[in-house]
């Protein structure tokens, strides 16, 4: 398990380099947003902090779909199940290494954004109660979004054109996060999200244990 | 059947679940946001007029509104009287849960938590005053935040003055209680603050200034809000509150000697607010009811009003003005919309708290242009949902907060059937259940696909059974099951059957149209045959069909 | 041990509406080296793969060491090797890379004898997979099934792409692997002379069927090539069944019968003819006449049953 985990890791190292260097951008802008208002009051959550959010779920969340429908298309084009399942392994070791990989690149997205905030907030913000609550919404939510969308990209990727995987995992991830969108930060998105995303990685493991290679 | 089960139906059923959940999903934010796109369509196109309800006089000046009346001018005419005017916001993309992010609490660039109850800037002693809670002390806390110096971005200092809780204000936390659930007043110009104790059903008055608690008698109601009464402001513009005015002709002389006359319009009354007047508050129970709160006894009197519709959860949004004429109360107007979004309405009580007037919005959407086509438009979106949804919303659509409709995705209350199922429920039961005709054209829709699925289902070979669970899915799911049908199907080229000639499964045993076995004219394999088995164990059987031993 | 290496019962096989394999049974058993033999898209390669479970039957089910072909587990995947016909490696990784994976994934690996193997076949460790030759990946396909030191060796049409030396070393490979106890191997190949060199079963695929299963001797026994010479032209049809192919030329009768015995020669016989030869064939020869299109065609009709 261990090798397929560390052949996934490094043939799409630059997967994961595309995964930092997005969320980097955004923290970027997130730090000096909160460094040049840092004379204000520190009782609250910068505004900056409450709207980077957006962007950010939007940027995270394609991205995480466009990596796993990347990861499945390469598969599918290179022919990497094919030559590995003959090997003393099985379909279902290699699906659940290449999700190690997206577990790892939805972590990679998600902890800069939460040990920012985190050490923004205790720097800056901390001499009265701030709205925990709105923080743990949005962060769960971005979260399960990012879990959600990637577990699309898996879905959608198992097509003859890159191009065409990435469009369609990319296309209903956009639903998704209307409906996100729709219900806003908090439990309803979390449910309908975790739900979609077991739906979907149930049906994918199960196309993928199951079609020729 | 399950010698027909072959390798391509195993999974059927999680694929089918799954796929299921997703497209209900998905098709579920596709028609939101169709519906999105009409109603917001529907209310750009809509004539102001129609937009908005409008009172006027509104009935709460008395004489101060009627012609030849008023001694505070310097003129008779009341050129136009008072009045009150409450309108659908035109920007429905403010109810979406997103902007929950965009357009919080926020105050000096922060979005400041709910738990802050007061903060003012005292700029002469260049310190911010603050009174929040504390969750894990369970007590409201009086503190000074100030900045070291204007050089020293970042040194900002906490000075806490005091603490409080149920049982008395003290400088350290202990002794004093803990509040476990409240309700705060929300007018943060009192000097004081106000809060309703859930667990003990009293108001208590906290004043950190002259260190007192003060607790009032037992309440049995149900308080939903305190101070001033608001819901979702965002889907409809405040109240616009136009005072009487009088005309006031003026002259003015020219340079070049010319007396030219122009008009003013100037209001009659200067000392109007919406404002409760000195030492008290409104009270808003969950049945909708409007009470005064004595701040100084803090004892509930007598209902002053009430909501336009039954019930706190009853509207989508709410708002309540109380009027003070010269500093007295002179009584309120509660308007707002409720699960309708075309139907403000708003209702005027005077300062006993006797209802005088009312006003509902009527939209005629056939009046104007889009008008009919996009209503037809929504029905449609709303038909395609699935039936059961549909049914679900008719019998449920009261126990959702009216809040909630403009962002459901499933039950959709402000439908065509939740409208329908809430009006219905307060007719009798007959009503109630003749009343189901809405969902008739889904209903419609959603059998037309069950029987298009029944006949692909026959001729791919689903066994009877599944082809059951599949009309009864399509029936409640409507679109999304034919959907999920479609994405789930086996993807299995049919072959002709030699014996019957109509279209068969290969996958199976026999053919499911006529029963045949297996039969492959297009393979013409030789008759002899030279097969040497290996010596079997005794012990072992082959396979049961032998169809190829060779005649030796 | 299992009894049988490899079974297959009763596969059907469709692509899109056509058939391929139509009720195929066959077994390999334990320590037999089997050729499986066909013309293009007689299915052999179809075969092959259903056993590695890279795809799955239409209906019938195959057994690779005791375990259904769909669900083999990585114990059972590692005691077999596999060389796909086309060679499916990953094109753009090393030579060493791809042997680092092999070995990361394998729970046996007999380093010295890979290692022998790359030095004989003379294969860079440090060249991209796509920078090979035919040959050369051919080569390294075999080392790594190799390596593994597979209880079961599964090989399609493996020397595709060696040359005549190469070709020559992979069978001597084969041999050595045959001499250690209990192996088995299952290959297919369009070079007829090699599986004669090796195989100690063939089974020949005609229409989807398997039409000859059993040892080389007896296949050699059971097939007849015969000239035969009669007085007066020779007949059309000699109520004989099991006639795999004939031409008549005049007087001279060119006939192969499949299960040759007394019987049919007796047959034979009856007609009187001035001569009847028995033409050797050779295994090539043999699947000529099993696959070649003017074979007799059947003539009874089919019902059910058949």
């Amino acid at each position: 398990m261990f090798t397929l985990i560390k052949r996934e890791l490094i043939d799409n190292i630059a997967i994961l380099l595309l995964a930092a260097i997005v969320p980097a951008i955004i923290i970027t802008i997130l730090i000096k947003g909160v460094l040049e208002g840092v004379a204000y009051l520190p009782i609250g959550i910068p505004v900056i902090m409450a709207r980077i959010l957006w962007p950010y779920l939007l940027c995270g969340a394609f991205v995480a779909a466009g990596c796993g429908a990347a990861q499945m298309n390469d598969d599918s084009q290179r022919k990497l199940s094919t030559f590995l399942s003959v090997l003393a392994t099985t379909r279902g070791r290699i699906f659940i290494a290449r999700t190690v990989l997206g577990v790892l690149l939805i972590l990679i997205m998600f902890v800069p954004l939460v040990l920012t905030d985190v050490i923004l907030l205790r720097v800056f913000a901390r001499l009265a109660p701030l709205d925990i609550d709105f923080l743990i919404r949005s962060f769960a939510t971005i979260l399960a979004t990012f879990v959600c969308c990637y577990a699309i990209g898996l879905q959608c990727g198992w097509r003859s054109s890159k191009l065409m995987a990435i469009l369609f995992s990319v296309a209903l991830s956009a639903a998704l996060i209307l409906a996100v969108a729709i219900k806003g930060f908090g439990a309803e998105s979390i449910i309908i999200l975790v739900l979609f995303t077991v739906a979907s990685l149930i049906w994918t493991w199960h196309k993928f244990l199951s079609l020729p290679l | 059947m399950r010698e027909q089960m072959m390798n391509s139906q195993k999974g059927y059923v999680i694929n089918v679940v799954f796929a299921g959940f997703m497209t209900v999903v998905v098709l579920s934010t596709v028609y939101f946001f169709g519906r999105f796109f009409c109603l917001q369509t529907l209310l750009d196109l809509m004539p102001s007029d129609m937009a908005q309800v409008r009172k006027s006089p509104s009935g709460l000046l008395g004489d101060w509104d009627m012609p030849s009346k008023g001694s505070v001018t310097d003129s008779n005419t009341v050129a136009s009287p008072s009045s009150i005017v409450i309108q659908t916001d035109d920007d429905i993309m403010a109810n979406l849960g997103f902007l929950e992010a965009f357009d919080p609490d926020i105050r000096w660039d922060q979005l400041i938590s709910p738990a802050i109850y007061r903060l003012r800037e005292s700029r002469q002693e260049g310190v911010y005053r603050a009174i929040y809670f504390d969750k894990v002390l369970g007590l409201f806390v009086n503190c000074d935040i100030a900045q070291k110096g204007i050089q020293d971005r970042g040194g900002w200092t906490k000075i806490i003055k005091a603490y409080a809780g149920p049982r008395g204000i003290s400088q350290k936390p202990g002794d004093i209680g803990r509040f476990g659930d409240f309700l705060v007043c929300s007018n943060v110009w009192l000097p004081y603050i106000v809060v309703f104790n859930r667990n003990m059903s009293q108001f208590v008055r906290i004043d950190f200034e002259n260190k007192e608690v003060q607790t009032g008698p037992k309440i049995e109601r149900d308080i939903v809000q305190v101070g001033w009464l608001i819901k979702n402001d965002r889907a409809m513009t405040s109240f616009i509150w136009s005072p009487p005015t009088t005309r006031i002709t003026k002259y003015k002389t020219r340079p070049s000697g010319k007396v030219v006359e122009y008009v003013r319009y100037k209001s009659i009354l200067k000392k109007v607010s919406f404002i409760t007047g000195t030492g008290w508050e409104l009270v808003l129970d969950n049945s909708g009811t409007i009470y005064k709160l004595n701040l100084e006894t803090l004892e509930l009197e007598d209902p002053i009003g009430a909501l336009p519709w039954p019930g706190v959860c009853g509207s989508l949004a709410y708002e309540v003005k109380p009027l003070s004429i010269r500093g007295s109360y002179a009584g309120l107007v509660a308007g707002g919309i409720g699960p309708n979004i075309y139907r403000p309405g708003f209702l005027v009580f005077d300062e006993d708290g006797n209802n005088t007037g009312e006003e509902w919005g009527d939209v005629e959407l056939s009046k104007f242009a889009g008008g009919p086509g996009l209503s037809v438009a929504n029905f449609v979106l709303e038909t395609l949902h699935a039936p059961i949804l549909q049914l679900a919303t008719y019998f449920t659509s009261l126990r959702f907060d009216g809040a909630d409709g403009p962002r459901s995705l499933f039950i959709l209350p402000n439908s065509l059937a939740g409208r329908k199922g809430a009006d219905c429920t307060r007719e009798g039961f007959v009503e109630y259940i003749l009343g189901l005709w809405v969902i008739l054209p889904s209903l419609a829709i959603s059998v037309l696909l069950a029987w298009r699925i029944e006949k692909d289902a026959g001729a791919v070979g689903i066994s009877p059974r599944a082809k059951f669970w599949w009309n009864v899915l399509t029936v409640a799911f409507g679109l999304a099951a034919y959907i999920t049908y479609r994405l789930t199907r086996p993807t299995v080229t049919l072959i002709t059957c030699a014996n019957c000639g109509r279209t068969r499964r290969p996958d199976m045993d026999r053919c499911h149209q006529c029963g045949s076995k297996w039969l492959v004219p297009e393979l013409v394999p030789p008759l002899w045959r030279v097969i040497d088995i290996p010596q079997p164990d005794q012990n072992q059987a082959l396979s049961s069909e032998e169809a190829d031993q060779p005649d030796t | 041990m299992e009894r049988c290496a490899i079974e297959v019962r009763d596969l059907v096989k469709y692509y899109d509406g056509r058939c391929i394999l139509d009720g195929v049974n066959f077994e390999v058993p334990t320590g037999c080296i089997y050729g499986l033999l066909g013309r293009n898209g007689a299915g052999k390669t179809t075969i092959i793969r259903i056993l590695m479970g890279l795809e799955s039957a239409t209906r019938g089910q195959t057994c690779l060491l005791g375990t259904n072909s769909r669900r083999l587990g990585p114990r059972q995947k590692s005691r077999v090797g596999y060389v796909a016909e086309s060679h499916q490696l990953i094109q753009n990784y090393k030579v060493g890379r791809l042997v680092a994976l092999c070995k990361g994934l394998s729970r046996k690996w007999n380093e010295e004898f890979f290692k022998h193997l790359m030095d004989t076949f003379r294969l860079p460790m440090d060249r991209k997979v796509k920078e090979l030759s035919g040959g050369m990946r051919a080569q390294l396909n075999l080392a790594l099934a190799m390596a593994i030191e597979p209880e079961v060796l599964i090989l399609d049409d493996p020397t595709l792409g060696l040359d005549t030396v190469a070709r020559r070393q992979f069978l001597a490979l084969a041999i050595d692997l045959i001499q250690r106890d209990g192996r088995t191997i299952l290959f297919s190949s369009h070079i007829l002379s090699d599986v004669e060199r090796i195989a100690d079963r063939i089974g020949i695929l005609v229409a989807g069927k398997l039409v000859v299963d059993c040892s080389l001797d007896e296949l050699k026994n059971r097939i007849k090539k015969l000239r035969v010479i009669f007085p007066e032209d020779a007949p059309n049809d000699l109520h004989m069944t099991e006639i795999i192919r004939q031409r008549n030329s005049g007087r001279e009768m060119v006939i192969t019968v499949a299960n040759w015995n007394p019987q049919k020669k007796a047959m034979i016989e009856t007609f009187k003819p001035a001569s009847c030869d028995e033409i050797p064939m050779s295994l090539e020869e043999i699947f000529i006449e099993c696959t070649h299109p003017d074979m007799v065609p059947t003539t009874v009709p089919f019902k059910e049953g058949d």
